[in-house]
């Protein structure tokens, strides 16, 4: 089974999303900061890393630009309530997309990007 | 002492000349001093007459000055004449002892037995003439005259000699005088005037003065139609003169004309210019009148009188009188080109008095129609140009034709009159008359000329208008009814006129129409002083009209910019308040975003089961309006940060299919999608694109809740950028990316500078109402009972940032189909200087 890491300060938005993600197929780490995410993704070694932007401590700028340095090929996908691009150079992340209560096109992103 | 005899005898009788010679120097008078000098040596010497003749200067012939007879005894003047001429050419005095035997005077018949004795009369070794004295022969038989006679005679003739000329000298002097005085005041006769018939006149009556003659005229030559003419004439003939015509070289005036010398006939009738008409002319006296070497005319006196013959005295006068003449007509004539100039002048200044008028009025007047109303009334005013009726044309560029834009003038004669009986008093002025029309000036107030010749249109290439060859030659025209070719001709015909003029309204060498204008009610003949002022009329015209373009170009332009920064303010509000919107919205979107999700679970969960099922479905929904709403609000602040990205568009449209792709089911919508067989890659930021697209899509499903057709599809089109309803390559300016061109890799199409790929969403959902189909892309407005009305608004504006629009196409009853126009990247580029993003990884 694919492990994905979601990564959200949000508490009620990682259930979410580890309830929709898991019926579909994946298994589910969380992490709720940057550091956090950190460690995880070192631990359980995910296949993708979904990650929201607006956080305390490290935020999902620094985040993206630390996972990048340590593992070149994991598949990023940035969610987010706000426009952050502007932040992230181009080849920051594999997708970029505005966080919805409808999880169609996230599912399909993963699908895309890593298969189920 | 004593003296011999013979000497005695030869002395002159000492008293005797003692005597004449008091006589002789007594008097100044000529005519008292001659008859001195015949009636004295004629009782010294014993002789029945005496004869003094003079010598006549010039003709050199000898003129009886004085002829003295004892009881009516004399002997023939033409042998006296003979006698005299004898001694004058011998130079000495002469004892004739009897005529009749003297070889050189028998042939004139002398009576035998006269005696003459003769003497030459000279002073200071000038000859002045001789004296004769005769006496004998029948009946009154004498002795011949003596030696000592001789002596006496000519010791008397010396001595009459310095009396006669002293004589002569004054009254050479005096005749001078009196002629120098004639001269002068008939020099300030004639000098003193400046008209040409005073100046003429007052050369003809000194003409009479100095020849004391009873008639005297003058004829001028014109060397512009190289003919003579009357000029002036005095005396009982001048009628007669004045009615007479003169050709050059014919009669004695023709003749002095033609070879500028002067000339004396003393026998008129013999003449060989003398002219039939003229029978009792017997001398006359003719002079060029020349100012330098130009000749001015000729003056002319002749007499009837048998006796009277113009002299060479006569002759130097009438010179004199000429010279004085020539530069009085001169003057004359500089003094009336002068007024001439002057009157020119003051007209002159008139019409630019005129103009000006015209010109502040037009300065004055910015707006196109208010201007071409001033323009005509200048035109057509009694105290502007005057004519009685006016057309303004303009060209209309782009279809070449010239269009009458306005009319002026009465439309039948009862009203010209009526019109210009106001129009004409001399209190109005122009600014008057044009301030009260401009009052009158409505819409639909047009005048029945006017609007007669606003139909009028004429193409510049129609060759037979005279109109249409002013605007096309760029110069005045004017056209009299059946005098010239073609051109025109018509347009006398149409404007019901004999004559009409045409000039150009030109404004820095840009065509901008014509002028017509014409005399129809006063038939005023158009001089061309009258085309001269309209031309130059029409120029300034021409500029006002242009002026007043340019104003109105500045107006509308002004407007525009006004209207843009009601807009740019309107929309920097819309932008802080999105600003201020997107804040919140970014707090309330994680919040949202758990409950819809989690709605969408418990939807799912509950299917089925009543009414749990359809609250959480409720629950579910409104989040996801709520997250619309959410997404429309951020599209509106003010930065709109583009990503942009090679973007493969039908993938996006997929993306965003799959979205609605529930929806669509769920309101029975059919869906047709057309996309064209290329696929375009576009630089786009995806994500606002696909807001775009999806907010089109909701539109048009929200347009159908009752089931439809949405139809979607793309084309590309060319720079011209053909519409074309269906995808695919259909549609003449389609292009058809042909396989291997312009391929980079399958399934890719990369479109060429100017390309632009049009996406269309078609509804059937019944149109809108054509009286809102402005407002449909305003901000907040729509006709949805829910929805932000920023939809559209955001659409626009996302096409906007990708430099591209978005169109809308209503059918009122049937649906909309929008239209959003994307355009191909500036320059194709670098491929590889963006990641693709959206393909495969």
């Amino acid at each position: 089974m694919k492990r994905i890491l979601v990564v959200d300060d949000e508490e009620a938005i990682r259930l979410l999303y580890k309830e929709e993600l898991s019926e579909a197929g994946y298994q589910v780490e969380m992490a709720a900061n940057g550091e956090e995410a950190l460690r995880k993704a070192s631990q359980a070694r995910p296949v993708l890393m979904t990650v929201d932007v607006k956080m305390p401590g490290m935020d999902g700028i620094e985040l993206v630009s630390r996972v990048r340095e340590l593992w070149r090929e994991l598949p990023i996908i940035i969610c987010t309530a706000y426009d952050y691009r502007r932040d992230f150079g181009t080849w920051a992340s594999d997708a970029y997309l505005t966080k919805s209560s409808d999880l169609t096109e996230l599912k399909a992103k993963i699908r895309e990007l890593v298969g189920v | 002492m004593s003296l011999s005899s013979p000497t005695l005898d030869q002395l002159p009788d000492l008293p005797t000349l003692y005597r004449a010679a008091q006589a002789f120097t007594a008097s100044l008078d000529l005519t008292e001093v001659a008859a001195a000098a015949a009636r004295i040596p004629a009782a010294a010497l014993g002789a029945r007459s005496a004869v003094v003749r003079l010598l006549d200067l010039p003709t050199e012939a000898l003129r009886v000055e004085a002829r003295f007879e004892e009881g009516g005894e004399s002997v023939a003047a033409a042998i006296d004449e003979a006698v005299a001429g004898l001694t004058l050419r011998e130079g000495k005095p002469l004892l004739l002892t009897d005529l009749a035997a003297d070889a050189r005077l028998a042939p004139l018949g002398a009576a035998p037995g006269t005696a003459g004795l003769a003497a030459p009369l000279v002073y200071q070794g000038r000859p002045l003439g001789a004296l004769c004295l005769f006496r004998g022969g029948p009946p009154n038989p004498a002795p011949p005259f003596t030696e000592a006679d001789l002596r006496l005679l000519a010791a008397l003739a010396s001595h009459a000699a310095v009396g006669l000329a002293n004589a002569q000298q004054f009254h050479t002097a005096k005749h001078r005088a009196a002629e120098l005085e004639a001269l002068r005041e008939i020099s300030q006769a004639v000098v003193g005037r400046l008209e040409l018939p005073a100046v003429l006149e007052a050369v003809v009556a000194g003409g009479m003065r100095l020849l004391q003659s009873e008639h005297a005229q003058i004829v001028l030559w014109d060397e512009g139609t190289h003919s003579l003419r009357y000029g002036a004439a005095l005396g009982p003939e001048a009628e007669r003169v004045r009615q007479q015509t003169f050709t050059l070289g014919r009669g004695v005036n023709g003749m002095v004309a033609l070879t500028r010398k002067p000339m004396i006939v003393d026998d008129y009738a013999r003449s060989p210019h003398a002219l039939a008409e003229f029978t009792d002319v017997q001398a006359t006296i003719t002079i060029p009148v020349l100012f330098g070497d130009r000749l001015l005319g000729v003056l002319h006196s002749h007499t009837t009188d048998p006796v009277r013959r113009f002299t060479q005295d006569d002759l130097r006068l009438m010179t004199l009188l000429a010279t004085q003449a020539a530069i009085a007509i001169e003057n004359a004539r500089l003094f009336e080109e002068a007024e001439q100039l002057a009157e020119a002048h003051l007209l002159r200044l008139k019409q630019i008095a005129i103009l000006n008028e015209i010109g502040n009025a037009m300065q004055g007047t910015m707006h196109l129609d208010a201007l071409l109303q001033v323009i005509l009334t200048g035109v057509t005013f009694g105290g502007g140009l005057g004519f009685n009726r006016a057309i303004l044309l303009l060209l209309d560029e782009t279809t070449g034709v010239l269009r009458a834009r306005l009319g002026v003038g009465p439309a039948s004669g009862e009203e010209a009159a009526q019109v210009w009986h106001t129009l004409t008093s001399p209190t109005r002025r122009l600014s008057e008359v044009i301030a009260e029309r401009a009052g009158q000036q409505r819409p639909g107030d047009q005048s029945a000329f006017d609007q007669m010749v606003r139909k009028l249109e004429i193409p510049l290439d129609q060759e037979d208008s005279m109109l249409a060859q002013a605007v096309r030659e760029g110069r005045p025209f004017r056209v009299v009814r059946g005098s010239q070719p073609p051109p025109g001709q018509s347009e006398c015909v149409l404007l019901d006129v004999d004559e009409f003029a045409a000039v150009p309204l030109l404004a820095k060498g840009k065509m901008l129409g014509a002028l017509m204008v014409d005399n129809k009610y006063n038939g005023k003949p158009i001089t061309d002083a009258d085309l001269e002022l309209l031309a130059v009329f029409a120029n300034q015209a021409g500029l006002a009209v242009e002026h007043a373009r340019v104003y109105t170009r500045l107006e509308d332009a002004h407007r525009e910019i006004q209207r843009s920064h009601h807009q740019l303010v309107r929309q920097e509000r819309l932008a802080a308040l999105g600003e201020m919107a997107a804040h919140v919205v970014h707090e309330i979107r994680n919040p949202l975003v758990a409950i819809g999700g989690f709605a969408r679970r418990l939807a799912r969960r509950l299917e089925g089961r009543e009414p749990e099922g359809v609250y959480a479905q409720v629950i579910g929904r409104e989040v996801d309006r709520l997250e619309r709403i959410v997404q429309d609000v951020r599209g509106m602040s003010r930065e709109m940060h583009m990503h942009l990205i090679e973007t493969d568009l039908h993938e996006l449209i997929q993306e965003c299919l799959v979205l609605v792709a529930e929806r669509i089911a769920l309101q029975g919508v059919a869906l047709r999608i057309e996309l064209c067989p290329q696929t375009p890659r576009l630089l786009l930021d995806p994500v606002r694109i696909k807001q775009a697209i999806l907010n089109l899509l909701g539109n048009a499903l929200e347009a159908m809740p009752e089931g439809g057709t949405l139809q979607l599809a793309t084309q590309v089109v060319g720079k011209n950028g053909a519409e074309g309803e269906a995808g695919g390559a259909s549609g003449e300016t389609v292009r058809d990316a042909s396989p291997g061109r312009r391929r980079r890799e399958p399934g890719t199409y990369r479109l060429a500078p100017g390309e632009w790929v049009i996406l269309s969403v078609r509804d059937t959902g019944g149109g809108i109402p054509p009286e809102i189909e402005e407002q449909v892309f305003q901000p907040f407005f729509t006709t949805k009972e829910v929805g932000t009305g920023l939809g559209l608004t955001l659409v626009r504006r996302i096409a906007g940032v990708h430099g591209g629009r978005v169109e809308m196409e209503n059918r009122p009853g049937q649906g909309v189909t929008f239209r959003l126009w994307l355009p191909a990247p500036e320059s194709t580029g670098p491929a590889g200087a963006i990641p693709p993003q959206g393909g495969a990884p």
